[in-house]
């Protein structure tokens, strides 16, 4: 059974197409980028699979419920972090805890001390106090605690030092991500966590514009690296001028054909994700 | 079950300052004022005309008026226990005790405002929505729960001062009564049937006020900025405009007839525990909580819609 099926979706604001036919598969076990400019829609798609915004086309189903009008049950089962710190800052951290433990069956407040115990959070302060790394780590470890099927992350280390953002990755694979689990993940820094995808997903213009499984990337796509003055096969979804010579990113020509023209590699995401995007507005 | 228990709770720990030290300072004001004028003891003799002397010295039993204190002087002069009937002196007792209840329940209503109208604005203030959101609590669970603690359980701390500062301000005054009146005074101020009246007067208001609460919290899951001006001054200004181009007052009329409740409730005639009831039988009761319910509904649906756009 899918985690994610999203199919068609649509939602306007005005005249702008937040989400205009977007579609997205996920499965268990899967840790999924969102990968897209500002404004492309990403924290429309993210909103509309919590339940928390409603579409105007389209189908939706996030582990069988609806999310719109089943919010509430969804939650059982899924957990959420976004780019900025949402935690109440007038409550104690135990306080919050305690919540948590009383409105969602699903958490085990001993795990999360547990967590928390191996940070500098400390219970009986105040969430105001705590910096924004402490946070994360609540949050992170609150998240832990539900054991949710689905982790959403919004831009999750956003303004953390490196510090912080290898331990929150830390904690996300080693404490929480095993195979019946899924995360989804939208991010500005690609590299950070292009090591931990296992699919990537380009939105652009409220549309997904490439849905790919890591291991199938060197596969599809190539870079290809060649002198300023040799000639370029046709067909690179785009070539770019460096200090060096040309450096052309392909998915219609095989590594051995583009061999004889110069240095192939497989691109990093960010170098994919301008390519793609960028061959749509030709 | 423990979900709600929760959630009041969680209620509980964002305003419990409030609803905690604010009855507390009033009580500990209170107490404070009484101890000083026992120390303090009001000069009350040089005041007295000739006449007001000798009708005070025939109240107590012909004896020579500087024998007393200053307060037994008052008590004597306001209360006349040993000359008054039953009836007089219960009437005289709930004045004063209704008049120990006013500053309580004028603090609560200011902060039961203050909560309600902040209550779903500061959560998209500080975004805090997203987290709440987060969490298996339907929109319907937050927002009733915030309505069920301001009206049942934020009430609990307003009326346990107002009971504790009644028996002290009972027994103060049957200190300082003619001789043998003390118990005649306990028995007049019906003490200990005032929680159990205090109780169905705050519950008999919530629904009263159902419409006027149902408001604030619509005016808070919306507003943009300056949630309290819109609150306060669109019922103002929607007053102002049936007035002008209707000619009636139909509006400020039934707007009188809830919030006059809050008066009632705080000033309180003798004891009745019946009395509530009444309201049954009153058509504006029952168009206030249709309203109310209404008013209700459509801040769930606002609450609900809140990251829709």
């Amino acid at each position: 059974m899918s985690v994610i099926t999203a199919q068609g979706l649509r939602k306007k604001f005005g005249n702008v197409h937040a989400l205009d036919g977007f579609d997205l598969q996920v499965e268990p076990g899967r840790i999924v980028g969102l990968i897209g400019p500002n404004g492309s829609g990403k924290t429309t798609a993210l909103k509309s699979i919590l339940g928390m915004a409603a579409l105007d086309a389209g189908h939706l189903d996030v582990l069988s419920f609806q999310p719109k009008s089943q919010r509430a049950a969804l939650m059982e089962h899924v957990a959420y972090i976004a780019d900025t710190g949402i935690l109440p800052r007038w409550m104690r951290v135990k306080d919050l805890l305690e919540y948590v433990d009383a409105v969602n069956p699903s958490f085990d407040i001993a795990l999360a001390r547990e967590a928390l115990a191996r940070t500098d959070v400390q219970l009986d302060k105040k969430i105001k106090v705590l910096s924004k790394g402490m946070h994360v780590q609540l949050h992170l470890a609150i998240v832990l605690a539900i054991g949710a099927q689905l982790l959403v992350l919004d831009e999750p280390t956003l303004g953390l030092d490196i510090l912080y953002r290898q331990q929150f990755y830390d904690g996300v694979l080693n404490d929480y991500f095993n195979e019946q689990r899924s995360i989804l993940i939208t991010t500005h820094e690609v590299r950070e966590v292009e090591h931990i995808l296992t699919d990537v997903i380009f939105i652009h213009r409220g549309k997904a514009c490439l849905n790919l499984a890591m291991e199938d990337l060197p596969e599809t796509f190539f870079k290809l690296t060649s002198g300023s003055n040799q000639s370029l096969p046709p067909g690179a979804l785009q070539s770019r001028a460096t200090l060096a010579g040309t450096e052309s990113i392909y998915n219609n020509l095989g590594a051995a054909e583009l061999q004889q023209y110069g240095e192939v590699s497989t691109p990093n995401l960010a170098e994919l994700f301008v390519a793609v995007v960028e061959s749509q507005h030709v | 079950m423990s979900k709600y228990i929760g959630l009041l709770k969680r209620e509980w720990r964002e305003h419990a300052n409030g609803f905690l030290w604010a009855p507390g300072a009033i009580l500990a004001v209170l107490l404070l004022v009484g101890l000083f004028s026992l120390f303090v003891d009001p000069e009350v003799e040089g005041d007295l005309s000739s006449a007001d002397r000798q009708e005070l010295e025939q109240r107590i039993d012909g004896r020579d008026a500087s024998e007393l204190s200053g307060l037994e002087m008052l008590a004597a002069m306001t209360l006349d226990a040993a000359g008054s009937t039953d009836a007089e002196l219960r009437e005289k007792i709930t004045k004063a005790l209704s008049s120990v209840a006013v500053p309580f329940n004028l603090v609560f209503f200011i902060l039961a405002f203050s909560v309600l109208i902040n209550c779903l604005y500061d959560e998209r203030k500080d975004q805090s929505i997203l987290f709440w959101k987060s969490m298996p609590v339907s929109d319907v669970e937050s927002v009733m729960s915030k309505w069920v603690f301001v009206s049942w359980v934020a009430p609990v701390t307003t009326i346990a001062a107002i009971c504790l500062a009644q028996v002290f301000a009972v027994a103060f005054i049957s200190a300082f009564v003619e001789q043998g009146m003390a118990g005649r005074i306990w028995g007049a101020s019906q003490i200990w049937l005032r929680p159990f009246d205090l109780v169905l007067r705050f519950v008999f208001l919530s629904f009263w006020l159902l419409p006027v609460a149902g408001w604030i919290m619509f005016v808070s899951s919306w507003a943009k900025r300056l949630p309290t001006l819109i609150a306060l001054g669109a019922p103002w200004i929607a007053t102002l405009l049936e007035r002008l181009f209707l000619g009636s007052n139909y509006l400020s009329q039934m707007m009188s007839n809830h919030l006059a409740q809050m008066y009632n409730t705080s000033l309180s005639s003798a004891v009745d525990l019946a009395a509530p009831f009444s309201s049954f039988s009153q058509l504006t009761f029952w168009i206030g909580l249709l309203l109310g319910v209404g008013l209700l509904a459509a801040t769930i649906v606002c609450r609900q819609r809140i990251n829709d756009g």
